[in-house]
């Protein structure tokens, strides 16, 4: 199997068939990132297909420094966030959508199940927390990688998914004041909540 | 190092993955279909045009010692 470079190579000198071989490769990990941004199928696939587009267009500007992934995922996340916030503008506020969820849980806490509250702080955390802790639990993504798509030292990347994480922990612990909680399929709050978080690599 | 309380903290994080739910892999196909066939009619921008690019190497900001070429140039009256 060719390396992507070699195929990015290719498609520079005008082989489309080499960037298709490309979209093959890589089409589901960007979906899987836009559908995680845009939280509905319709808007992801026109993301990724922009995102594609745009790769494509500009791939002589590709200077082949970071990987192609890397460089792709830049891509999708920024067209992503371009579109939601132009979304924003003529829909609903994100704040507001947080509120919402809230005050749907309000009351019945205990009964909520806990992955519902744990995406409910993920999506609290600051934006650059939340894109660290994503790309590094939801898409296997190393730390080198991580800091090229956020466009930061490795160090930063690194220590804004720690701090996530650790943030995580204080909001279930604190905030939420929960210390217990069971169900079939559910996440023992009392086991959660006994997890270290230690150093990784 | 990753230690077994990490590894299952990340495990349970992961279990909450918006796109495991919104997954359709009935439209997976086509959506490569539509990229492809929306590229058969694109073309590729030059390399001086292209807005995308990776991000270049910041290169340290201190300044120069003992100046400027175009100071030291300016101080000899060049």
């Amino acid at each position: 199997m060719k390396a992507d470079l070699d195929l990015v190579k290719e498609a520079k000198r005008g082989d489309k068939g080499a960037f298709s071989e490309l979209v093959v490769r890589h089409q589901r990990r960007m979906m899987r990132v836009a559908l995680r941004m845009a939280r509905d199928w319709d808007s992801a696939e026109d993301i990724v297909q922009e995102s594609f587009i745009k790769a494509y267009q500009n791939l002589k500007g590709f200077e082949e420094r970071a990987s192609f992934r890397s460089w792709l995922y830049q891509i999708t996340i920024n067209t992503a966030k371009n579109r939601l916030r132009s979304l924003s503008r003529e829909t609903v506020g994100i704040d507001q959508l947080v509120l919402a969820v809230d005050e749907r849980t309000e009351g019945r806490l205990a009964e909520v199940d806990i992955r519902h509250m744990i995406r409910d702080e993920i999506a609290k955390l600051p934006s650059r927390q939340q894109q660290a802790l994503s790309l590094r639990i939801f898409d296997d993504l190393s730390f080198k990688e991580i800091a090229e798509i956020m466009k930061c030292p490795y160090d930063t990347a690194k220590a804004n998914y720690r701090h996530a994480l650790i943030k995580l922990r204080s909001r279930f612990e604190s905030d939420l004041g929960l210390k217990q909680f069971g169900g079939a399929d559910s996440i023992s709050w009392v086991e959660f909540s006994r997890i270290p978080v230690e150093a990784e690599t | 190092m990753i230690n077994k309380g990490d590894a299952r903290l990340k495990r349970w994080i992961k279990s909450v993955d918006v796109a495991d739910e919104l997954w359709r892999p009935d439209r997976e196909l086509k959506l490569r279909e539509k990229i492809i066939s929306a590229l058969g009619a694109t073309t590729m921008q030059s390399a001086v045009d292209a807005p995308v690019s990776e991000k270049k190497t910041r290169q340290p900001r201190g300044r120069s010692w003992p100046g400027s070429a175009a100071r030291l140039n300016s101080r000899q009256g060049l």
